[in-house]
């Protein structure tokens, strides 16, 4: 249950001595989160809030992320600057498949 | 700035003062000790003087543990020592773990020459902490003997003595890790 709103960090799971509340183990699942709040408050160093943690005890809601709309671009201009005089007058530049034929000998 | 100086009265809470201390103090190697806490600089009240600030922390993969030691057996002792305008002060723990176990023969042997961390708790429930970032605590020796005990009433184990030299003496307020610092926590 506390993990939802506690992370223990720079630890290993396992005991340690409190000032306020004496030998803690946090391998266990038990842990009161009153508990955990107040270590927390005490600038407890191995203690972070989940973002469930900052909501439910806290009220911090979590910041929402706008989606900004991509800026409208202006359309591509191509570069005509090194193209000299263009003769059209040849057969349109499609690549023609050739097939090859099975050429058999007469 | 010099210190302020206040009324000192009795300023015992709850009118509590039990002698000795814990059944159990937290040993280390001073050379697992990532961060220390802070000793005070340019205090202003003599609470302040008197409190060290943050938490020890150990390297990652690394921890304090617990020893043992039998009631009324253990003691802190602030000494007082040094010539005029060189005055400081020497911690010493003393206790008694009983038995002669290879835990404690082997910790014996491990410890002799060792620079050591230790945390104290007195039975009114403040902790001391003997070791900073220049001075280790080290072993001093069996005050009250190590042995067998000569009489069958007697009793067998090991006295142990660990000393810490301090400019000055403070009341550790941080976390006891009896758990290993993760990896990545540097």
């Amino acid at each position: 249950m506390w993990r939802k709103y506690f992370k223990l960090i720079k630890l290993v799971p396992g005991v340690v001595v409190t000032r306020q509340l004496g030998k803690i183990d946090f391998r266990s699942n038990n842990l009161k989160v009153s508990d955990l709040q107040r270590l927390y408050e005490d600038d407890f160093p191995y203690l972070e809030l989940t973002s469930e943690g900052r909501r439910v005890l806290y009220g911090i809601e979590p910041s929402v992320k706008l989606s900004t709309p991509k800026p409208e671009m202006p359309p591509m201009m191509p570069d005509v600057s090194g193209l000299s005089s263009v003769d059209y007058s040849d057969e349109p530049t499609v690549a023609k498949k050739s097939k090859k034929k099975n050429s058999r000998p007469s | 700035m010099a210190i302020e100086f206040t009324d000192i009265d009795k300023n015992l809470t709850n009118g509590q003062n039990m002698g000795g201390i814990a059944q159990k103090v937290y040993f280390g190697y001073w050379d697992d000790v990532l961060t220390w806490p802070t000793k005070p600089t340019n205090p202003t009240t003599v609470e302040s003087n008197a409190t060290l600030t943050g938490d020890l922390a150990m390297k990652p993969g690394k921890r304090l543990f617990e020893l043992y030691l039998t009631d009324d057996t253990g003691e802190f002792e602030i000494e007082t020592v040094g010539e005029l305008d060189g005055k400081s002060f020497v911690e010493h723990l003393r206790l008694f773990h009983p038995g002669l176990k290879k835990k404690i023969l082997g910790f014996m042997s491990a410890i002799k020459n060792e620079n050591l961390v230790f945390i104290v708790q007195d039975n009114d429930d403040q902790y001391y902490l003997m070791g900073d970032s220049v001075r280790p605590a080290i072993f001093n020796g069996s005050p009250d003997s190590a042995g067998t005990s000569r009489e069958t009433a007697g009793r067998r184990g090991m006295s142990m003595e660990f000393i810490y030299k301090t400019a000055n003496v403070h009341e550790y307020d941080g976390t006891i890790p009896l758990t290993e610092a993760a990896s990545g926590s540097v």
